[in-house]
């Protein structure tokens, strides 16, 4: 009796798991396909990428990635340096933006601050102007603190762009002001203090949280392409001001918009890697009762 | 505690970003130049670093897509900044940027070679000023000529169209359903309107008067030019019927790949045609002057369009800046340019150089286009008034209006335009 | 709910040392942050609020820059443009929020079962939204061009005639289409990292109690992730109100104005006319339409439960 309820909970368990595949697959494709073609049309030449019926076959060409890196091609500029500046950009804004969200939201939910709604309502309302109206103040105030085209400008504008959606994020981690206050007494009991309950007990519990906000605020800072276009010339310039010079008069360089697209993607997808793996449901190592 | 490491730490992040170069503005001996990506960005790059190994000076171009340019270069000059010394203008940005821009007259005068109707695109007078005063020196010009497959004509025995009439029947007997006789951009946006235009005045019509207060478009002459366009696409079909998603660059790819066997469009692509890395057709091209209608003219009035080196006002390196742009317009470096990037000179000398008229193939149907054409107007409203165009004509063709409907449409926005900045 | 003594702050009387330490360190918690946006965010929203109010134009200097009272908010509301420009953002906003909580609901769940390789789908899943926008809208372009575009190409497949995507009434759900292709991993991404910190012990407790699957979700699930849910909802709303590039680089906002979001035209106003007053004055228009919407949300949502 049990082993025929065993096999068939076997059977129900396989056809969940292929059912899940499947659909995971489909996801993947519909998400990947342009992409796809991006990766496929950075090895074409030209004439290669508007043939119709299309090339699935072909001998690929690295030109295009030759052209981008190098420099060649009329794509004359330094892309080492910025590539430098996007990751350096990308890392520290991302990095002093999460510590910033992190102990903001502490604050805003462990403490019965009076205005806390409100701070977290500012926080809000100022990310809401749309980026287009703040460029040209911005521009006059760099340009009047000799900040113009250099990389801690940048840094500024990003960190200070990412901290209300990371803020608000994290503030929706950190669970509710009972459990958490809960967790704290009961780990403080033992002997801790509050930082150690804090590392010990909640930190675990956001990680999931932390690892989102480390991706959005990084891809913002990676792929923004206003700001930098109006704080930077040459020396602080960042990737997306390089993609960008695939559109010439002549029309667009497909062949080299897919490259560079291929390299943008790369770093971004690597953060990814990693960061998912905090994706994971942390355990509350039984402190909650019932 | 938590708070006081963490304060500690944050400072030296921030303090280790700002160790990273700290950007400075332009300096004694250096010039700062914006371009805009592509055949101009190029060109102009190449005048540069001739420029750098002449006079031992470094000039830093940055190159930008053609959007991005106008506004870093805009929002440069009217803050003050003077990050940028030497601004690419084309002609029509002067209209924008010439409050800003140094005027070059007494420099330029000695330099007979520049051809005068093409200076002239570069001059401009504010509302309330008198004389109109030079704001960029010409370096390279373009003009709408008539683009044909040699092989294609021959296969059906016509020479070149030369009237309305003509190009209309030679597209019928180049159209066989896989290839169209012409290919146009007829997406809403600038080169709709710069297709139009050559069509237009080639037919005796006029945009708007010489005070550019009235609309003139709307007469007859005009109508009869905008029937005469769409009829090509909408009943003789003889255009591509993509066309109606077209820009400039999606009609090169299709002159490339062969979808169409003519097409009236910007002389400097010839060099993206004539690329057998990027042409299936590389060699098989011809060019001709823009078409006419011989009952109102008596030759082809296309769009000349073209870009100049300006001086910004607030520039650091007024003197160094002003030797270089007259150095871009000198007869030598013209001609350097139009031999090595094959770009369309705007002196007289080289036209008559046999080395060019052997190395650029239409450069008899620029000289002759350059005789007839006309520049579009280049005052501050002429982009609102490109974009209501723009939508109008792009309506007029994808027949969601009639040509009269939408033209009146376009007077319209045009009026309203016209009349607002009369306050 | 918090079951222990009092909180300190009803406690009448003074404050206790503790409570003191408290508002001290939650304020030093919150200066830096408050002090990065007042810099960045403040001012510059002050200036452009200010400047909504003047006639500036940037390539015009010779007009000065009068002050003119509430005429760019009324030339706004006056203008047919704008008004279809409010109504299609707003259509846009919608019609995308909805697909992309669908569809984000549903990657979300599949990306948090715990099968082998699950890391590198969830790379791939959440690949869309890490791409920068002009590439996204230019690979667009490339795979819907008309005639040398693959999708018109598997269409005719298919039997399917070519489309003309870009132009007539296939241009407003591209562009949607594009936005959600985009933008559902940014739904994906915040309901997954919210499904992990769901903590275990509930629903081993619910299983022991003979839960079933729906009223786990019901129950469980879907109140614990209300808060981060409307974290992604009202940040998408105001990301998606303001798109731009994507859809400049694959329509221009034609055929017609078909597809000219108010960030559209907003970018039209302040980049192509530089019409600097007129264009800070559309930004606060867009603005204040986010906080309704937004507002709406919270309402609706959250209702009489208090915030977090």
């Amino acid at each position: 009796m049990t082993q025929r309820k065993n096999q068939s909970s076997r059977a129900k368990k396989i056809r969940d798991e292929v059912g899940i595949y499947a659909a995971l697959t489909i996801l993947a494709i519909i998400s990947m396909f342009p992409v796809l073609w991006m990766v496929l049309t950075s090895l074409k030449t030209r004439l290669q990428t508007f043939a119709i019926p299309p090339v699935w076959w072909f001998k690929p060409t690295f030109d295009n990635y030759r052209d981008v890196i190098f420099g060649t091609g009329g794509f004359d500029f330094p892309f080492k340096l910025y590539f430098w500046n996007s990751l350096i950009v990308g890392i520290t804004s991302t990095v002093i933006s999460m510590i910033l969200a992190t102990i903001a939201a502490y604050a805003l939910v462990r403490f019965r601050l009076r205005y806390r709604n409100a701070i977290a309502m500012l926080i809000l309302a100022v990310r809401m102007l749309p980026p287009i109206a703040l460029v040209v103040p911005l521009f006059i105030i760099f340009k009047d603190f000799h900040l113009y085209d250099t990389i801690p400008a940048l840094v500024l504008v990003y960190t200070a762009l990412s901290i209300p959606l990371a803020t608000w994020l994290m503030r929706g981690f950190f669970s509710d002001q009972g459990t958490m206050l809960e967790l704290e007494e009961s780990s403080m009991v033992d002997g801790t203090n509050r930082l150690g309950a804090f590392i010990k007990i909640i930190l675990p519990l956001i990680t999931p949280g932390l690892a989102a906000t480390a991706i959005f605020s990084f891809i913002l800072s990676w792929n923004d392409l206003l700001i930098a276009l109006v704080l930077t010339a040459s020396k602080a310039a960042t990737l997306p001001i390089a993609a960008s010079r695939v559109r010439v008069e002549e029309g667009i360089m497909w062949g080299q918009l897919g490259a560079i697209g291929t390299i943008v993607m790369i770093p971004v997808v690597i953060i990814t890697m990693i960061a998912q793996k905090y994706l994971v449901r942390g355990l509350t190592a039984g402190a909650v009762k019932g | 505690m938590l708070k006081r490491t963490g304060f500690i730490s944050l400072m030296l992040l921030l303090l280790l970003s700002f160790l990273i170069p700290v950007g400075s503005f332009a300096q004694d001996n250096k010039l700062v130049f914006v371009v805009s990506a592509g055949g101009s960005g190029r060109t102009l790059t190449a005048a540069a670093r001739e420029f750098e190994k002449k006079y031992n000076v470094k000039i830093e171009v940055l190159s930008y897509p053609w959007a991005e340019a106008r506004d870093k270069q805009i929002l440069d000059l009217s803050s003050g900044a003077g990050s940028i010394d030497i601004i690419s203008v084309e002609h029509d940005w002067v209209g924008l940027m010439y409050h800003f821009l140094v005027p070059l007259d007494a420099d330029t005068k000695q330099n007979k070679d520049l051809i005068p109707s093409i200076l002239d695109g570069f001059r401009y007078a504010g509302p309330k000023e008198g004389n109109k005063k030079l704001y960029a020196v010409p370096a390279r010009i373009g003009t709408w000529i008539l683009y044909y497959r040699k092989d294609l004509l021959q296969q059906k025995n016509i020479k070149a169209p030369e009237t309305f009439a003509d190009l209309s029947a030679d597209a019928k007997s180049l159209t066989d359903g896989k290839t169209f006789g012409l290919v146009m951009p007829l997406k809403q946006s600038v080169f709709i309107v710069s297709q139009w235009l050559g069509f237009l005045w080639s037919n005796g019509g006029e945009l708007l008067d010489a005070n550019r207060q009235k609309v003139l478009f709307t007469n007859k002459r005009g109508i009869e030019a905008t029937q005469y366009l769409v009829n090509l696409y909408r009943n003789q079909k003889v255009v591509s019927p993509e066309s109606i998603e077209y820009e400039h660059d999606d009609l090169i790819t299709a002159l490339q790949q062969g979808r169409a066997a003519m097409a009236v469009t910007y002389s400097p692509y010839v060099t993206e045609v004539s690329d057998p890395a990027k042409s299936k057709f590389a060699n098989e091209f011809a060019w001709s002057s823009h078409p006419y209608n011989p009952k109102y003219a008596k030759e082809g009035h296309p769009l000349i369009a073209g870009w100049g080196v300006g001086v910004n006002k607030s520039s650091k390196n007024i003197k160094l800046a002003k030797q270089f742009v007259q150095f871009v317009g000198s007869s030598d470096i013209q001609l350097m340019l139009a031999l090595n990037n094959q770009n369309d000179p705007t002196v007289a000398s080289v036209y008559k150089n046999d080395k060019f008229k052997k190395l650029s193939p239409a450069a008899d149907a620029v000289l002759k286009a350059l005789e007839g054409g006309k520049w579009d107007p280049s005052f501050p409203e002429w982009p609102r008034i490109q974009d209501a165009l723009s939508v109008e004509l792009s309506n007029a063709f994808s027949g969601k209006k009639t040509v009269e409907a939408a033209l009146d449409d376009a007077k319209k926005d045009v009026d309203s335009i016209l009349g607002w900045r009369e306050k | 709910m918090y079951s222990s003594n009092k909180p300190d702050r009803l406690r009448s009387g003074s404050f206790t040392s503790q409570r003191y330490q408290d508002i001290l360190m939650s304020w030093g918690f919150l200066l830096p942050t408050l002090f990065i946006l007042a810099v960045i965010l403040i001012w510059p929203l002050c200036v452009s609020l200010k400047m909504s109010f003047f006639h500036w134009e940037l390539a015009r200097p010779d007009l000065g820059r009068p002050f003119v009272w509430f005429e760019n908010y009324i030339q706004a509301f006056t203008d047919d443009d704008v008004i279809h420009s409010l109504n299609i953002s707003a259509f846009f906003v919608i019609i995308s929020l909805a697909f992309e909580l669908i569809f984000g609901f549903i990657a979300a769940f599949l990306l948090a079962q715990k099968v082998k390789g699950i890391g590198v789908f969830r790379v791939l899943i959440l690949l869309p939204m890490m791409l920068p926008d002009v590439v996204v809208g230019l690979m667009w372009k490339l795979l819907f061009d008309s005639r040398n575009g693959i999708i018109n190409y598997f269409l005719s497949l298919l039997g399917i005639p070519q489309q003309i995507w870009m132009g007539a009434n296939l241009a407003f759900p591209l562009i949607i289409m594009a936005e959600v292709w985009q933008q559902t991993s940014f739904f994906a991404l915040i309901l997954l990292a919210g499904l992990q910190a769901i903590p275990e012990e509930l629903y081993e407790a619910s299983k022991i109690d003979g839960a079933t699957y729906w009223q786990e979700l019901r129950y469980i699930t879907l109140p614990i992730l209300k808060p981060v849910m409307l974290v992604a909802l009202i940040f998408r709303t105001m990301f998606t109100m303001r798109v731009f590039a994507p859809i400049w680089v694959l329509t221009g906002g034609g055929p017609g104005n078909a597809t000219n979001l108010l960030s559209l035209k907003i970018y039209q106003e302040g980049f192509s006319y530089y019409n600097m007053g007129y264009a800070a004055a559309l930004s606060w228009i867009l603005l204040i339409l986010t906080v309704i919407i937004t507002y709406a949300y919270i309402k609706v949502l959250f209702g009489k439960e208090e915030k977090a």
